[in-house]
C-alpha cells in the first residue's frame, strides 16, 4: 500500500481536571489514504470527537495532546509543528466541518465574508478575488444566486444552506484531508443524503480525504469505505465497511447494529445496548466494554484486550477473537449503575 | 457596506422602545445644543452684564434662568455647563470602553498565565474605591484642566467593562464559529479582531451607555465637593455646587443646572435599559423601577 496520508500513532489527548485525568483519547491508531473516506463511529463521550481536534491541534487547556503522540501528515509529524506551521495547514491541507451549522458560523458576518476570509488567510488574497472565491465556492456546493447568497447572513439561510457554506469554507483551499466531525446529525434525513452527496462529488472531484465522525452507522454504510469504531477512549474494531455490516466482531459495534433501523427487518423494537459509556477519568479495567457485554467472563474483566486481527484488514479488541466458543453462550450483562461524573 | 450599515441602524431604532426613543431624541438635542452652545448662547458664560443693576436677578423674560452674583446669564451658562459635563462623560466613557474591551480581550485569548496575572491586577486596582482614588488624585492637584480629568474618569472607569468582556470572549472562545475559524487557520489576532471583538460590542454598547450617566453623576458629585471641573469650563455639577451655597435667596442658580442633569441622566439611562431590552434579551430587568417596566412592556408589544 501506498504512504497513507494522515497516519496516527498512539494518540494521547487528556484533560486535566478537577475530577481527576480524563484520558478521553487513550492511545489511537489509524491511518487514512489520499482519497479514501474513513467513517469513525462511536457513541457520545467515545472520544471521536476530541480526535478529531487533536489532528487538528485544537485542543485547548485544561486538554493536552502527549507528545510522544505521532500524527505523520505528508511526511511532517504535526506533533512537531510550530504553531504558525500548523495554522498555515489548518484550513489549507486539512480542514474541518462541524456538527452544528447554526452555531459554525459567526453571526455577525455574510457569509460570502466568511469564506472569502479563508482564502485571505491563506493566500493573502485581495478583498475583490477573495470574494470572487467565494461566490465560486458557493456555486460549487449547489447554492443557487449565489452572487445574492453571499451577501446574506448566517441567520437568513435554513440549516441545511448553512451546512453547504460551512462546507464550502473547508474546501476553499482545497485540502487534502477533510475532518467532518458529525456533519449531518443537525440536519433532517433527506437533507442530510443531499450533503452527503455532496461531500461525496466533491471528493471525487478533488480527490480529498474525508475522516467522517458520526454516530450513525447509516451514514457510515452510504459514504464511508472503512470504519473505525471507538469506545472509551480507544479503537475497538476496525474492518472494511462491507465486513463490518456482514460481519461485526466486536460485540461493541454488534450492539451499534442492532441499535440501527434496517429497511425489511420486521422488529417488535430496537436492541439498545444496556448501561452508558464509562467516565474517561476512571476507565473500567481489563476490557473497557465488559460490564456492558453480553459475552464477559472473567478473563475480560481482568486483561486489557489487544486489537487482534480478525480477518483482511479486520481488527477487533475483544478476546473473543482467541475464544470464539464464548460466543455460543450469550448472558444478560452485568451493568454497574455508574454515577453521573462530575 | 456604509449605506447597509445605516440601513441596519435605522432599522434597530425602529425596534427600539418609545421610552429609549424619546430619551435619544432628548440626548440627541441635549448634545446638539452643547455643540451649539457659543452660536445659540445669547452672552459669553463668564461676561458680566452689569455687577450693579443685573446682580443676582430671578428669572425674567429677558434672563429666563435668572443671573448670578456676578450678574452672568444663567441660561448662558446651563447651556455651557451641558457642554462641559457632556463632554467629559462621552469622552471619559469612550477612554473606558476602548480600554476595558482591549484589556478584557487580551486577557482571554493571551493563554492562562497571561490571565490569571491581568486579572490579578485588576482585582488589585479593584479593591481601591474610584471615587477615593478620584479624590485622592484631585486632591492633590487641583484644579485639573478638562482634558486631564476626562483622562482620570475614563481610566478609572474601565475595570468592569474589562471583566464583562473577558468573561464573555471566554465564552465565545468555546463557540463553534470561533472553534471553526480557528480550524481555518485563522491566528490569535485574527480570531480577536473578527471573532471576539464583533460579537462582546454589544454588551459595551450597552454598558457604555449606561456609563455616561454615572461619569455624569460622578463628576457632579466631584464638582459638588469642589475639585471637578472649575472656571471658566464650569460644569453642571460646579454651577449646582456654587448655586446651593445660596439657595433660599436665589434658588434658580441650583435649579436650572440640576434639572438639566437630572434630565441628561435619566435619558441616558432609559436609553440604556432600551438598548439593553433591545440587544440583550437575556438580561431583561426585572422591572424594579415603573420606567423600565414601561421599556420592556413597550418591547414584547
Amino acid at each position: 500500500m501506498a504512504e497513507p496520508l494522515l497516519s496516527i500513532e498512539n494518540l494521547r489527548t487528556s484533560f486535566h481536571t478537577d475530577a481527576g485525568v480524563a484520558r478521553a483519547v487513550d492511545g489511537v491508531s489509524f491511518s487514512i489514504g489520499a482519497g479514501e473516506t474513513v467513517g469513525l463511529v462511536g457513541e457520545s463521550g467515545c472520544g471521536k470527537s476530541v480526535t478529531a481536534l487533536s489532528i487538528l491541534r485544537l485542543i485547548m487547556p485544561p486538554g493536552r495532546i502527549d507528545p510522544d503522540s505521532r500524527m505523520l501528515f505528508e511526511g511532517r509529524d504535526l506533533m512537531k509543528l510550530s504553531d504558525g506551521e500548523m495554522r498555515k495547514i489548518r484550513g489549507n491541507r486539512i480542514a474541518m466541518i462541524f456538527q452544528e451549522p447554526m452555531t459554525a458560523l459567526n453571526p455577525v458576518f455574510t457569509v460570502g465574508d466568511q469564506i472569502a476570509e479563508v482564502a485571505r488567510i491563506h493566500e493573502k488574497a485581495t478583498r475583490r478575488t477573495a470574494w470572487k472565491r467565494a461566490v465560486e465556492m458557493l456555486d460549487l456546493v449547489g447554492i443557487p444566486a449565489p452572487e445574492e447568497r453571499a451577501g446574506e447572513y448566517p441567520h437568513q439561510l435554513s440549516g441545511g444552506m448553512r451546512q453547504r457554506i460551512v462546507i464550502a469554507m473547508a474546501l476553499v483551499m482545497r485540502p487534502a484531508l477533510v475532518v467532518a466531525d458529525e456533519p449531518t446529525t443537525a440536519l433532517d434525513v433527506t437533507i442530510q443524503a443531499q450533503i452527503l452527496e455532496l461531500l461525496g462529488d466533491l471528493q471525487q472531484r478533488f480527490g480529498t480525504s474525508i475522516l467522517l465522525i458520526t454516530h450513525d452507522m447509516g451514514v457510515v454504510a452510504e459514504a464511508a469505505s472503512r470504519v473505525i469504531v471507538m469506545y472509551g477512549g480507544e479503537i475497538v474494531e476496525e474492518s472494511p465497511v462491507d465486513r463490518i455490516f456482514a460481519s461485526p466482531h466486536h460485540p461493541y459495534t454488534e450492539g451499534l447494529l442492532g441499535a440501527m433501523p434496517r429497511v425489511g427487518q420486521e422488529r417488535e423494537r430496537l436492541q439498545t445496548i444496556p448501561g452508558t459509556v464509562p467516565a474517561p477519568t476512571a476507565w473500567p479495567s481489563g476490557c473497557r466494554f465488559h460490564d456492558r457485554c453480553g459475552y464477559s467472563w472473567e478473563r475480560t474483566a481482568h486483561e486489557h484486550p489487544p486489537l487482534y486481527d480478525v480477518g483482511p484488514g479486520h481488527r477487533s479488541r475483544c478476546h473473543l477473537a482467541q475464544e470464539p466458543e464464548r460466543r455460543q453462550h450469550p448472558h444478560e450483562p452485568v451493568v454497574v449503575q455508574r454515577g453521573v461524573p462530575a | 457596506m456604509f449605506a447597509d450599515a445605516l440601513a441596519r441602524l435605522a432599522a434597530g431604532y425602529r425596534r427600539l422602545a418609545t421610552p429609549a426613543k424619546v430619551a435619544l431624541a432628548v440626548l440627541l438635542a441635549m448634545y446638539l445644543v452643547a455643540l451649539l452652545a457659543p452660536v445659540i448662547a445669547p452672552y459669553a458664560p463668564s461676561q458680566q452684564l452689569d455687577i450693579v443693576a443685573l446682580k443676582s436677578q430671578a428669572p425674567t423674560a429677558a434672563h429666563p434662568f435668572g443671573t448670578d452674583r456676578f450678574s452672568r446669564d444663567v441660561l448662558t451658562r446651563v447651556l455651557y455647563g451641558t457642554r462641559v459635563s457632556l463632554t467629559i462623560a462621552m469622552f471619559a466613557v469612550l477612554i473606558s470602553a476602548v480600554v476595558g474591551t482591549l484589556y478584557g480581550l487580551v486577557a482571554a485569548t493571551m493563554g492562562s498565565v497571561v490571565d490569571a496575572l491581568m486579572m490579578r491586577l485588576l482585582d488589585a486596582v479593584l479593591s481601591i474605591p474610584r471615587v477615593l482614588l478620584l479624590l485622592a488624585v484631585l486632591a492633590i492637584w487641583s484644579p485639573v484642566p478638562v482634558s486631564t480629568l476626562i483622562l482620570l474618569l475614563g481610566l478609572t472607569g474601565w475595570f468592569e467593562t474589562s471583566r464583562m468582556v473577558r468573561a464573555e470572549a471566554l465564552t465565545l472562545r468555546e463557540r463553534d464559529f470561533v472553534i471553526a475559524a480557528r480550524s481555518l487557520g485563522a491566528g490569535r489576532g485574527r480570531v480577536m479582531a473578527r471573532h471576539l471583538l464583533p460579537n462582546v460590542l454589544v454588551p459595551v454598547i450597552v454598558a457604555a451607555t449606561l456609563g455616561i450617566g454615572n461619569v455624569i453623576v460622578l463628576e457632579a458629585g466631584l464638582s459638588f465637593i469642589g475639585i471637578g471641573a472649575r472656571e471658566p469650563a464650569a460644569s453642571l455639577g460646579t454651577m449646582f455646587h456654587d448655586g446651593t451655597e445660596a439657595f433660599v435667596g436665589t434658588w434658580w442658580l441650583a435649579l436650572f443646572p440640576g434639572i438639566a442633569l437630572v434630565v441628561a441622566v435619566v435619558a441616558v439611562n432609559v436609553l440604556g435599559d432600551g438598548l439593553r431590552a433591545l440587544l440583550d434579551p437575556r438580561q431583561l430587568p426585572a422591572a424594579p423601577l415603573g420606567m423600565r417596566s414601561a421599556t420592556s412592556r413597550a418591547t414584547v408589544t
